[in-house]
């Protein structure tokens, strides 16, 4: 590895260890912003250097430091996770967490160097936080019928190039940006064991047969919205908890 | 929700329909499900989130036992051709059913597609289209092609040049290869064909899962050979990666070669 890079990693490793001793919930909120502040530095430090290497073709080095980028980006995440619980964010926590765990699996998916620095274990202990720290949520998906797609990397249609969507080229991941959606086929709720592709797309408020709960804090945000009841229907118009009606 | 449970404070609305959504709450009584029975019971045993601890699951594993699983319905929004009863078969790391599949010859003809005749990616729904408008890729395909041509596989498509079909965007986390015809031609002419496709195509998606949570690591693949003439079948594959690999003898075995 050349030396710009291998002390770029040695960095990395220094700010990092740092930074996950403030990956608790005791921790003092002013630390752990503190080491956010110190991990964007870290990461625009990485940042740059990638695009050199990119600059000079050396894919290897511009793909490494991808994966370091995104390894930053999952702790940052985790960090700014805990001081949104804190300050009694927790929709924003859960988003924070949701990044993390994207930012995890996209740099083991950019470079083997993350597999090396034990990214797995890292990103298996983020799956096992949103267990323990929130509580179960369900999701909505979405199925559509796409016409056409471009290629994050060169623009080209989607079947014209030859990137392959999640793998990285020269520091920047291969993605799919949709152009044209011919026809949207369903809207479905997903309950484990199915997973959604977006942890983001989640229901965030229930009935409880009274009010409308936020479904991470439990707090009441609003009345129930009342039931259109179709003409000649014998349903009643009373709200039942949604984990009742909605099938499986 | 159980009133009691509610006044005693109990923040899980579907406690009492779904205990197994509530673990650990002192307030829900603990779930009662049939022994040797598991919730999870439409996951292959690596996906399970109970193992090793499952009975059901643990069962399969010590003794391999197959049991007629749920049949998911067709890839796509259509259905296989009927009379498809699956047939199980014995897979050492994932699960193969194996059913009739419709003429695809027949079919790329009624539809105007052009006739594959190597190795092709179909439509997900060429058993149930009703015309050429409503054939639908699984997302993954253009990717597959691209990783067949990293290959030095060539394929031959329904599509005419320059035409496209469109791809099913679904949002929820799965990774489906679309449906992969194998002519009788190419068993033929290069036997070892099959084992290169399968091949690459398990080395891609190796690498696309890596960074995907251990439970979600699980493939759908399905393969459609000519059994005979005019007679097709379809051999489906859900589970790791690293199976994917040993379907290419049951492919062989499965498929009818021109003299």
């Amino acid at each position: 590895m050349e030396d710009e890079v291998e002390l770029a990693l040695q960095d990395f490793r220094e700010r990092t260890r740092e930074a996950q001793g403030y990956c608790f919930t005791s921790i003092g909120r002013e630390f752990q912003a503190a080491a956010v502040q110190d991990l964007r530095e870290l990461k625009a430090r990485l940042g740059e250097l990638k695009r050199r290497r990119a600059g000079v073709g050396n894919e290897d080095a511009a793909n490494t430091l991808l994966s370091l980028e995104y390894l930053v980006e999952a702790i940052v995440g985790e960090l700014q996770m805990w001081t949104a619980l804190k300050d009694d964010r927790a929709r924003q926590a859960w988003d924070h967490l949701v990044g993390a765990q994207v930012a995890a699996g996209t740099a083991i998916r950019a470079h083997t160097v993350a597999l090396s620095l034990n990214a797995e274990a890292y990103a298996e202990k983020l799956e096992l936080l949103q267990r323990m720290v929130f509580p179960f949520q369900a999701f909505m998906s979405v199925a559509v019928v796409v016409e056409s797609a471009e290629c994050s990397i060169c623009g080209a249609e989607d079947d014209q190039c030859e990137h392959v969507k999640g793998r990285p080229y020269m520091g920047e991941m291969c993605g799919r940006r949709i152009t044209k959606i011919r026809e949207m086929r369903e809207v479905s709720l997903i309950l484990p064991p199915e997973e959604p592709a977006d942890r983001r797309c989640r229901i965030t408020s229930i009935s409880d047969g009274d009010v409308m709960r936020d479904k991470l804090t439990w707090r009441a945000v609003g009345p129930v919205p009342e039931r259109e009841v179709p003409e000649g229907s014998a349903a009643t118009g009373s709200a039942s908890p949604p984990g009742r009606d909605n099938g499986e | 929700m159980d009133g009691n449970l509610r006044a005693r404070g109990c923040p899980h609305p579907y406690a009492l329909d779904r205990p197994e959504w509530a673990p650990g709450c002192a307030l829900v009584p603990p779930l009662k499900r049939p022994e040797g029975s598991c919730h999870y019971a439409n996951l292959s045993k690596s996906q399970c989130p109970e193992a090793p601890l499952c009975a059901a699951h643990g069962k399969a594993e010590r003794g391999l036992e197959l049991r007629p699983r749920k049949r998911r319905s067709a890839p796509g929004f259509g259905t296989h051709a009927e009379g498809g009863r699956p047939v199980l078969e014995a897979s050492p790391s994932g699960e193969v059913s194996v059913s009739e599949y419709v003429d695809v010859e027949e079919r790329a003809r009624e539809l105007g597609c052009s006739i594959p005749t190597g190795i092709a990616l179909l439509p997900r729904n060429l058993a149930s289209a009703r015309s050429k408008d409503e054939l639908i890729h699984e997302n993954t395909v253009s990717d597959m092609r691209k990783v067949l041509r990293e290959a030095g596989i060539a394929e031959t498509t329904l599509e005419a040049p320059g035409e496209r079909f469109p791809f099913a965007l679904e949002r929820h986390f799965d990774w489906a290869a679309p449906i992969i015809f194998v002519a009788p031609l190419v068993l033929t002419e290069n036997p070892q064909l099959v084992t290169v496709v399968l091949k690459a195509i398990a080395d891609h998606v190796r690498q696309w899962l890596r960074g995907v949570p251990r439970s979600l690591r699980s493939v759908k693949l399905s393969v459609v050979v000519q059994e005979k003439p005019g007679r097709y079948k379809m051999i489906e594959y859900e589970g790791p990666a690293d199976g994917i690999n040993d379907l290419a003898d049951l492919v062989r075995s499965a498929q009818w070669r021109t003299k």
